[in-house]
């Protein structure tokens, strides 16, 4: 569903590179993640599929086609894109704001009044309670709730996500994670999602590409990775969530003998 | 209980506000109006480019800071013409900058993540700016508009002196001729209006915010009854009979002939005799339209271009200002190569002395002068360096000062340019310490002056000749 072969970026000409030689692959209804810390080209690499960025080099397609050969406007119209600003339209309602895209390519009121109630709905917003809100009246979780609904607007097959969930408070996180997750298996979506965060990764993604200083470390599914980091880089970053994870494992084990080691 | 005069000089007052308050109208709205249309394009197309948006900005600032009765006299120059075209010009100019840079301020500060999302959404760049940049920066901008609609109200009142009818109108003659109620009703009704314009642009704002067309329906009738209030105050004045706006022929029967226009200087027997020629013109069946308080070479000017019929001038300002003479000849001399100069030179024709003689001479209090025992210029030479001169506004800087200095090296403590109708007795008081004054323009005291000989100020009445080239003429 999208390709990405040997695409490279660079703003000063060749000296230094913000994405290098990067080839991906993500099927259709499979969720990619581009993991790494920031500055590793993730964004980049994510912004070039709906050509917020165009590439120094090298081809994008998706759906078959080379996004270069179709205007960057109708593309992004096609493609849900969601990014941790969120950047909902203060000046809009929550009901304008996703009627956004409907309005842009064009669709008749009746056909997507309807559409946006059924997608408040589905992201938990009722549309009657909220669709006349504005943003500034909303949580940061039901603002990033309406971005998703906003991306899912005119039913597009591809998502891309710019990290998300990375402005929210854990709980909210998990909650929008898990409802994400829902909805892209639902809605047999193609996604692809930037994060720096590798239980968010595994969690969400069916093939996890890492990334450090611009290239791809390593691509594959989190039981690949797991099973053989295959690099040191990748092996640092699954060290945080295993030890967050046996950390978990070794208090509940001390609760259910009875806590009374560390009783003071 | 107010006086009689009080009472007529307020019923005079009040049958001029129909015209000026329409003037000042016209000027304020058209000007902000277009100034509107200029500068909020310019703003968005300079907030793409920063060196654009440097240059423009550099440019409305420069503009800005041109004194506003410099910038109003260089629009009659560039465009030459007199009249609301170049006092519309320069208020246009002014409007600019506040405009101009709200506009780009609003824009630039958009939140940059909206301008991702309505990128990342698929807008084109025409949509952003509708959709988005202009909605989330409208009120930004509005404020720009309502500080350029203040300043031009403000601004539009010292468009007289180019002859555009205003309430600065009352001002400057309330000013000139001791009106203190004139004055006071160009100033009160000035401020009104500001406030008023800006009260309702506020309104907009407010609509704006809230997205109520009903609000900004309400707002924009508010700003045509404003458009309208003068052909309104007409109507309550003079009933519908005198539905004709100010400026307009009165009827059929005048409209085959265009008026005389009598024009005059800003100082009180300009205003007189500016007067006097109009009711003369009229009381012989002719239509007349005054055209007063214009500056001195703006209304010479305008007699050249046929824009004014008939003022009285000074063969002293005609030799030295427009022939740059400076030698001294005798008064008849100087009558008879002035009328051949504006004839040959100009086309313009003097109908010869008026019958009253405008003079510069030297003054001061007769005790004073008693005091001190001075009778002539000489006298004053030793202790002039501590006597204060007060003069109008253009004294120090005609020849006839400076061929004073030449011959006489007489200079005073503190030489100072006064309006005409400054009243110079009460400063006396005030540095009573010093005690002496020089006044000038005393008539009756002249045989107490003894000054060089100079030429005098004779005036002429003028009128463009061959009449029947001048554009105006009937």
């Amino acid at each position: 569903m999208i390709t990405i072969d040997g695409v490279s970026k660079t703003w000063d000409g060749g000296r230094t590179f913000a994405v290098r030689d990067v080839s991906l692959h993500v099927e259709r209804g499979q969720v990619l993640a581009l993991l790494g810390g920031s500055g590793c080209g993730k964004s980049t690499t994510i912004k070039m599929i709906n050509r917020l960025i165009e590439p120094t080099d090298g081809r994008i397609l998706v759906d078959g086609q080379d996004v270069t050969s179709v205007d960057a406007v109708q593309l992004r119209r096609r493609i849900g894109y969601v990014f941790q600003g969120i950047g909902l339209f203060p000046h809009m309602t929550v009901g304008e704001n996703v009627a956004v895209v409907p309005r842009l390519l064009g669709w008749e009121q009746d056909r997507y009044r309807d559409k946006i109630g059924r997608l408040l709905n589905m992201v938990h917003l009722p549309a009657e309670q909220y669709a006349a809100r504005y943003p500034g009246q909303l949580s940061g979780g039901q603002r990033q709730r309406v971005g998703f609904a906003r991306a899912l607007a005119a039913d597009p097959k591809v998502m891309l996500l710019d990290e998300p969930f990375g402005a929210l408070d854990p709980v909210t996180r998990d909650s929008l994670q898990s409802e994400f997750k829902s909805l892209q298996k639902t809605l047999g979506l193609t996604a692809v999602i930037v994060t720096h965060d590798m239980a968010e990764a595994m969690l969400l993604a069916d093939v996890i590409a890492v990334m450090n200083e611009g290239r791809v470390l390593r691509v594959g599914t989190p039981v690949d990775l797991v099973r053989d980091p295959g690099d040191e880089y990748v092996a640092t970053l699954l060290a945080t969530p295993r030890r967050h994870g046996e950390l978990l494992r070794d208090i509940e084990r001390q609760a259910d003998e009875g806590g009374q080691d560390h009783a003071v | 209980m107010l006086s009689e005069e009080t009472v007529a000089n307020l019923a005079m007052q009040f049958e001029s506000l129909p015209e000026r308050l329409g003037g000042h109208i016209f000027l304020s709205l058209i000007s902000l109006v277009i100034g509107i249309l200029v500068s909020i394009p310019l703003g968005i197309w300079a907030s793409r480019h920063p060196r654009l948006e440097h240059t423009a900005l550099t440019v409305a600032s420069v503009i800005q800071t041109i004194p506003s009765l410099a910038l109003l006299a260089a629009m009659v120059f560039a465009w030459g013409t007199i009249g609301w075209v170049p006092a519309l010009i320069a208020l246009i100019l002014y409007s600019v900058l506040p405009i101009l840079r709200n506009t780009i301020t609003g824009l630039q500060g958009v939140d940059a993540a909206c301008i991702e999302a309505a990128r990342g959404v698929g807008m084109t760049e025409r949509q952003m700016l509708w959709w988005v940049q202009l909605p989330l920066a409208a009120p930004t901008i509005l404020a720009g508009v309502r500080t350029a609609s203040v300043w031009v109200v403000g601004l539009a009142t010292i468009a007289q002196p180019v002859g555009a009818t205003s309430l600065g109108n009352y001002i400057f003659v309330g000013l000139q001729t001791s009106n203190s109620l004139a004055l006071l009703f160009g100033c009160i009704f000035s401020a009104l209006l500001a406030l008023l314009l800006d009260g309702l642009l506020r309104g907009l704002e407010t609509a704006a915010r809230l997205r109520s067309p009903r609000r900004a329906m309400s707002v924009a009738a508010g700003l045509a009854l404003v458009a309208v209030s003068p052909v309104l105050l007409n109507l309550l004045h003079r009933g519908p009979a005198g539905m004709a706006v100010a400026g307009s022929p009165d009827g059929d029967a005048q409209q085959d002939t265009q008026p005389i226009i009598v024009g005059g200087k800003a100082f009180t027997e300009q205003y007189i005799l500016s007067q006097m020629i109009k009711q003369q013109l009229e009381s012989a069946g002719l239509q007349v339209k005054l055209r007063d308080g214009l500056g001195s070479t703006i209304l010479f000017e305008a007699m050249t271009r046929g824009e004014v019929d008939v003022y009285v001038d000074y063969t002293g300002t005609v030799w030295s200002t427009l022939m740059h003479r400076d030698e001294v000849v005798s008064a008849p001399e100087m009558l008879v190569e002035t009328a051949t100069y504006l004839k040959q030179e100009h086309g313009i024709i003097s109908f010869g002395p008026v019958g009253f003689d405008n003079s510069y001479a030297f003054a001061m209090p007769r005790k004073q002068a008693e005091q001190a025992g001075i009778v002539s210029l000489e006298d004053l030479i030793p202790i002039a360096s501590e006597l204060t001169a007060g003069t109008d506004v253009e004294f120090f800087a005609r020849p006839e000062w400076q061929r004073v200095r030449e011959l006489y090296g007489v200079g005073f403590w503190q030489e100072g340019d006064y309006g005409r109708n400054v009243d110079v007795r009460r400063r006396r008081q005030r540095q009573a310490g010093r005690g002496r004054r020089l006044r000038h323009r005393r008539p009756h005291r002249r045989q107490r002056s003894t000054g060089p000989k100079r030429p005098p100020r004779r005036p002429t009445a003028l009128r463009r000749h061959p009449p029947s080239l001048g554009p105006r003429r009937p």
